[in-house]
């Protein structure tokens, strides 16, 4: 995965920037212009195969609002929404893709964030592949004693035969995590980070740049 | 900072809570700096607790009332928070996932160097050596999810070993690794042990640690009972504490010699080869040994898991009436292809068959009419509000619900007095024995246990090799995975070996344990009854019986406490 | 930092990472679907953790549900607002039916009104219909309290229930 040498602030800001553009034009060239450049941006960093991955459940997502919208605005409209809502999950998925957990929280940390959240954020990045393999777990092993607990839970009576063992895990799991944490001087006074990056000038020039891109996509009102 | 990694405890007593009983009473300790301790004792004995005591989240994180003195580095615990006193002590939990929350092995090393406020040339200067030390230096471009279980506990020691503690606490870090990476984080630690630093490890299987330790401490119900030189302790009966002596000074003393042999060499050096002064006995009596026709079989089986290849072309046939143990390294495959035989993953290639028929397109809830599968980890499944209606809950699922036959199997478990209770208020080995039960209730023909004596006590072992044995005589098919090789060679005749998702070796253990080539591709190692058996001339191909002949029949049933 | 922080930071963690993993599940209502992870969620962070807390777990859920591609815009709107009314809720009632409740009001009305009038119109440049974001926020906020419920019900079962306010000694 390749992880882009700018200061997170910087890729954070430039997101941001992004974003504000695909919110500020309204017409249907931009659009496809603004998908254009994220396919390229895709393309240029080597996640087009991740992001097809991940992309089947924002799809029925996109779908839902495309009928919704095709039902009272109709197809033109239906049309600019989906896809925007798509460019909008795209630039996200770049921003995260190309941006370690740690680079982000220490990079929230510089803007203010507190640390607690910048924490919490990219400890439970680390968590979901386990508490997935934890649901896991708990249905086949449910399912090997002929509980149906089939992927999507067909039918409401078996809930708890799910939920109970996952909560209970999931405090127990919080206990060992907090020990963890304790053991390891979480809540020191003063922490030090190791990847201290800073803003570099080009940077600030990157920004600049972006933002004047924005301004005049604004200005000209596309 | 005053560094002799001195640990000194007067008349600690703990509990939790006030309405619970005393985890921790009157306990008087002193570990001299750079000693190598071996804290064992029974489930529920208060290892855990006395390893969170020494780095203060005992009691500053637990609450609860501590009394008495524990000074750890010179530092008195109950006046420092765990924030100061983790430098100074540092503890190595048993489950490596939930320590690790950081992205990558480095960052994981670098969180507690951070949280010392140390600059980031010193960090980088930390996490070299302590990558060194440890052998991580590979891996710390790796996130810790793409570990193998033996290389997540390497990072997690590494982790607290970069602080520079003057004293490691190790809580079972061997508990769920395969015979290598067990021996791999051993050498670590007798590594770090060498640099001067004083290691206290929880454990309660002796056999290879034992010696490995200068000092060995027995807990038994929250208090000290023995201590002392292993050799010296072991003297003692410490069956008594549900703990089995390792092999050789069980032979010593049934031979009635008065050395204390730690290991195999030690035996072979003190006897005048070759000798065999003690009988063979056969303990495998009551059960079909070339059944009648497959009970289980794989045919060239492949499976993946998002195109990594896990199971690749194996093939497998168990008999009825046999008992099969299934070895081999972490993530070699065993628990994917088990649940194969239930129908929880499905062939990517090849079949599977269950008593001669295909599994193809049959349920999950058919196949567990047949197979009953019991998982590793009993929290995974309990939801009922109490023992009994968890054990009835499958067969009820299943349809198959048999209030005769679900009285009898808790007779036979012996869990009358616990069928009231919540399933979460039981003791480990409690909760074990209700999985077990809870898949047994509906008859299933053949029963597969996964790592069925993880994290348990001798009598928990001695406890499921009888009911094993009452399974056999019952004509049930029984597939045992395990990295628990002395169990295996107890309970079962024939191994087979799994490595990279193939079967390389099936046979007898003595024929597969002989073979040294498979050995290490599946990251095993032979047991001691074997090392013996080979070293003193016998017979391999009886070997299965030996461990029977070894083994001692405890009364120590009643030994592991109820909370 | 004292233990009840560092606590209460690994449960949101645990929570957080809960939300996430669970995204995918639905639960069948007639012809539809509903996912009520999130809401799920938010009703035990609200009793757990407290409105703060809870709110954060809902951000950082909504975060990297973006990050990774599961989750888009409107999971922020929709999955903060229920928690901080639902832990807001508890917090003055001390009764999980009442936090329930915050969280289905705060996601069945409020966020969808603001996802329909607010998110809508200044990301996807329309306002979108407020009656179809009421109903399907609410299908989904009603099916996940309840679960929310169900689960706190079961953690107090098994005697492994601490509100917010109390911590572990009692
Ligand atoms: N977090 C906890 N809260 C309340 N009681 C606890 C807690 N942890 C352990 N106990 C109780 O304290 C006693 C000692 O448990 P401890 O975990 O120290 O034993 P152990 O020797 O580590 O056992 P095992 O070998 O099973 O890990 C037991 O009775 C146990 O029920
Ligand atoms: N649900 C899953 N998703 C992705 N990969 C998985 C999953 N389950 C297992 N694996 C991978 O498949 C491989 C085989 O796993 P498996 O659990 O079968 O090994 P095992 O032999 O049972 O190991 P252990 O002794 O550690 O239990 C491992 O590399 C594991 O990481
Ligand atoms: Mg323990
Ligand atoms: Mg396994």
């Amino acid at each position: 995965m390749l992880r882009l040498k700018l200061d997170p602030r910087t890729k954070l800001i430039l997101t941001l920037t992004y974003i504000s553009l695909l919110v500020l034009t309204q017409t249907l060239p931009a659009l496809l212009v603004e998908l254009a450049f994220l396919a390229v941006l895709l393309a240029f960093l080597g996640l087009g195969r991740a992001w097809l991955r991940a992309l089947r459940l924002v799809l029925t997502m996109a779908a839902i609002v495309f009928v919704i919208s095709l039902l009272s605005f109709g197809l033109a409209v239906a049309l600019t929404t989906s896809m925007r809502l798509m460019a909008l999950v795209t630039t996200f998925f770049v921003f995260f893709q190309t941006t370690w957990p740690e680079d982000l929280g220490n990079g929230l940390v510089k803007m203010g964030v507190p640390y607690v959240f910048a924490f919490i954020l990219t400890g439970a990045m680390q968590f979901v592949p386990i508490m997935a393999r934890k649901i896991q777990d708990i249905v086949d092993a449910q399912r090997a004693r002929g509980i149906p607990l089939e992927w999507g839970l067909t039918g409401w009576r078996y809930i708890p035969a799910l939920l109970t063992p996952l909560l209970i895990q999931s405090l127990k799991l919080s206990d060992e995590l907090a020990e963890a944490m304790e053991s390891r001087g979480f809540g020191c006074p003063n922490r030090t980070f190791m990847w201290e990056y800073r803003v570099q000038s080009r940077e600030y020039g990157l920004m600049a740049g972006a933002i004047a891109v924005v301004a005049a996509v604004w200005w000209l009102g596309f | 900072m005053a560094c002799d990694g001195a640990i000194e405890a007067r008349g600690l007593s703990y509990r939790y809570n006030p309405a619970a009983g005393y985890a921790l009473r009157d306990v008087d300790l002193t570990i001299a700096p750079g000693e190598y301790v071996l804290l064992c004792g029974a489930s529920g004995s208060g290892k855990s607790t006395l390893c969170r005591a020494f780095n203060g989240l005992v009691p500053h994180f637990h609450g609860g009332r501590l009394e008495g003195h524990l000074k750890v580095d010179g530092l008195e615990t109950r006046d420092h928070p765990v924030a100061e006193l983790f430098a100074h002590v540092g503890l190595v939990f048993q489950n490596p996932q939930a320590q690790l929350f950081n992205s990558t092995v480095e960052r994981e090393l670098a969180f507690g160097l951070e949280s010392l406020g140390l600059l980031p040339h010193e960090i980088r200067q930390r996490i070299r050596w302590a990558a060194q030390t440890v052998g991580l230096e590979h891996l710390l471009e790796r996130s810790p999810r793409q570990l193998s279980g033996g290389e997540e506990q390497l990072v997690a020691i590494g982790a607290i070993l970069a602080l520079r503690p003057a004293i490691l606490v190790l809580d079972e870090p061997f508990a769920n690794l395969d015979p290598a990476g067990a021996a791999q984080v051993r050498a670590v630690l007798r590594e770090i042990h060498h640099l001067g630093t004083t290691i206290v490890v929880a454990e309660h299987r002796l056999h290879d640690l034992v010696a490995d330790a200068d000092r060995m401490v027995v807990l038994h119900q929250g208090q000290v009972v023995l201590e002392g030189p292993p050799r010296q302790v072991l003297r003692e009966d410490v069956t008594r504490y549900g703990l089995e002596p390792p092999l050789p000074t069980r032979l010593f003393r049934e031979w009635g010699r008065p050395e204390v042999p730690l290991t195999v060499e030690e035996v072979l050096a003190l006897t005048p080869s070759p000798c065999a002064p003690f009988s063979l006995s056969q303990t495998w009596g009551g059960w079909r040994d070339d059944g009648e026709g497959p009970a289980l079989e794989a045919r060239d089986l492949s499976f993946a898991f998002d195109g990594r290849e896990v199971l690749q072309g194996m093939s497998l046939t168990v008999r009825r009436g046999e008992c099969v143990a299934l070895v081999g390294a972490n993530g070699s495959g065993k628990t994917t292809l088990i649940k194969h035989f239930v129908g929880l993953h499905r062939p990517a290639r090849g079949q599977v068959l269950v008593l001669g028929r295909s599994t193809q397109g049959v349920r999950v809830a058919e196949l567990a009419r047949q197979v009953g599968l019991v998982f590793q980890n009993p929290n995974d499944q309990f939801f009922a509000p109490s023992v009994q209606e968890e054990i009835e809950a499958g067969p009820r699922a299943l349809g198959l619900y048999d209030p005769a036959c679900c009285r009898e199997l808790i007779a036979l478990f012996g869990m009358e007095p616990l069928l009231d209770r919540s399933p979460y208020r039981l003791s480990e080995g409690e909760k074990k024995r209700v999985t077990f039960a809870a898949v047994m209730a509906w008859r299933p023909e053949i029963i597969v246990l996964d790592e069925p004596t993880t994290g348990q006590d001798k009598p928990f072992r001695d406890r499921l090799t009888r009911l094993l044995g009452e399974l056999r005589a019952r004509g049930h098919t029984v597939v045992l995975v395990t990295h628990d090789l002395e169990f295996a060679e107890a309970n079962a005749r024939r191994w087979v070996v799994l490595a990279q998702g193939r079967v390389v070796a099936d046979g007898p253990p003595g024929a597969v344990m002989a073979n040294e080539a498979v050995m290490a591709m599946a990251n095993l190692h032979p047991t001691q009854a074997f090392q013996l058996a080979r070293a003193l001339g016998l017979d391999l191909g009886q070997l299965s019986g030996w461990s029977g002949a070894f083994r001692r029949e405890t009364p120590a049933e009643a030994s592991t406490p109820d909370p | 930092m004292t233990t009840i922080t560092t606590r209460k930071v690994a449960q949101a963690i645990v929570l957080t990472a809960l939300a996430v993993a669970l995204s995918p599940f639905f639960v069948p209502i007639g012809i539809t679907k509903v996912y009520p992870a999130q809401h799920m969620v938010n009703v035990l962070g609200a009793v757990l953790l407290g409105p703060w807390y809870a709110t954060a777990v809902a951000l950082a859920a909504a975060i990297i549900r973006n990050a990774l591609g599961t989750g888009t815009i409107f999971a922020f709107p929709g999955g903060m607002i229920g928690a901080c009314l639902a832990g807001l809720v508890f917090r003055y009632t001390r009764n999980i039916y009442f936090a329930a409740l915050g969280e289905v009001v705060g996601t069945g009305l409020i966020a969808a009104t603001v996802s329909a009038l607010l998110v809508g119109p200044v990301f996807l440049g329309k306002t979108m219909p407020l009656l179809t974001f009421i109903v399907s926020f609410s299908a989904s906020t009603i099916a996940g309290s309840i679960i929310g419920v169900l689960g706190l019900l079961a953690l107090r079962r098994a005697g492994f229930l601490v509100t917010e306010a109390r911590t572990r000694e009692a």
